[in-house]
């Protein structure tokens, strides 16, 4: 008999506070596209940029990038086509279009779903300033832990 | 009683359960429930519906050594438990932690997402009480844990609640249950029923 209660005992501490509510940091969230900056006259070396500014064609909103090769861009959730300007020191600027698939995955009850893409095209508009060509290594964006696209320039 | 108080008390929530046992031995009981359950649940994150049936079957065994002619029950059990359930998904957040673009992450469906056709086995078992009120006339309250042995997987989306199960946690197979049930007994066939309401 005593037994049994401790029994019991044990099973309501090992369900005590679950933290299934709580949607933290660590979680997975929307991949963001990841381009990698190649120099075009040695494709195999990366090149960083001084500075990079991304501007989306209404200019609501820049994303910055200092001195890396290394960058990462929040796709548009809401659409399926993206227009940014993409703006090196100097002020020199090239227009890029990507055009994408979104698709909803669901992740848990606390952090709901994420976005993933299926990247159909990565276009520059020609003739191009600084952008020399743009490589996918990758379509799907579903992870941002590794480059998607080369961009040499 | 729970049952119809939250269905009244609770907003999005309706549910029902009728529950009967059957005296093997002095203390050994046949016992068994099934109901149905309708929940919604909105968080920030999620906003879905669950409906269902389950039926839980199983045994009791009354710890409490009554007085002659007393019928009262200091009770622990187990039951097996199996449900079909649907989903529908009414709008849901999406997991944006760079929202540079200021876009609305919330995302409520014109169209509902139907996930059909689903099903959960569980193992349950509680402990409660059982006092005899009136003549032949019971009320019992038992808690209960619920362990998730089974479900159908879902494409795409998760058993996040099970009717009969209840709350299902992402990170445990480990549920829990309160049921609060009023039964008569039907003496000529030594026959215990109950109609009761789970919360």
């Amino acid at each position: 008999m005593r037994k049994i209660w401790f029994f019991y005992f044990l099973l309501c501490l090992n369900s005590s506070c679950e933290p299934d509510d709580i949607c933290s940091e660590a979680n997975p969230s929307t991949p963001q596209l990841v381009f990698r900056l190649y120099n075009s006259s040695q494709p195999n070396e990366f090149k960083a940029v001084d500075t990079l500014r991304i501007m989306s064609l209404n200019g609501e909103a820049t994303l910055e990038f200092i001195n890396t090769d290394s960058i990462a861009l929040p796709l548009q959730i809401n659409a399926s086509k993206m227009n940014a300007v993409f703006t090196i020191s100097n002020g020199i600027a090239d227009r890029v279009e990507i055009d994408y698939q979104k698709k909803d995955i669901y992740l848990s009850r606390a952090c709901g779903f994420q976005s993933t893409f299926l990247i159909h095209t990565i276009g520059v508009d020609q003739p191009a300033n600084w952008l020399n060509s743009i490589v996918t290594v990758t379509n799907q964006v579903i992870i941002d832990t590794l480059a998607h696209v080369k961009i040499f320039h | 009683m729970s049952k119809p108080i939250r269905s009244v008390v609770e907003d999005r929530y309706k549910g029902l359960e009728f529950t009967a046992d059957y005296r093997l031995t002095h203390t050994l009981y046949l016992a068994g429930e099934v109901g149905m359950e309708d929940k919604r649940v909105i968080s920030e994150s999620l906003d879905f519906n669950t409906s269902g049936e389950y039926l839980k079957l199983g045994f009791d065994i009354n710890l409490f050594r009554n007085w002659q002619g007393m019928e009262n029950q200091l009770l622990t059990g187990f039951r097996l438990g199996t449900s079909t359930h649907n989903h529908r998904v009414h709008g849901y957040a999406v997991r944006q932690l760079n929202n540079i673009w200021k876009e609305e992450l919330y995302k409520p469906l014109k169209t509902p997402i139907d996930y059909n056709n689903l099903s959960a086995f569980w193992f349950e078992i509680l402990v409660g009480v059982k006092a005899e009120l009136l003549t032949n006339l019971y009320m019992g309250i038992s808690v209960r844990m619920n362990y998730l042995i089974n479900d159908k997987e879902v494409d795409n989306f998760d058993n996040l609640y099970i009717p009969g199960f209840h709350r299902v946690s992402d990170v445990s197979s480990w549920g829990a249950g309160l049921n609060y049930t009023i039964m008569y007994q039907f003496p000529l066939y030594r026959k215990i029923r109950e109609y009761s309401y789970i919360r």
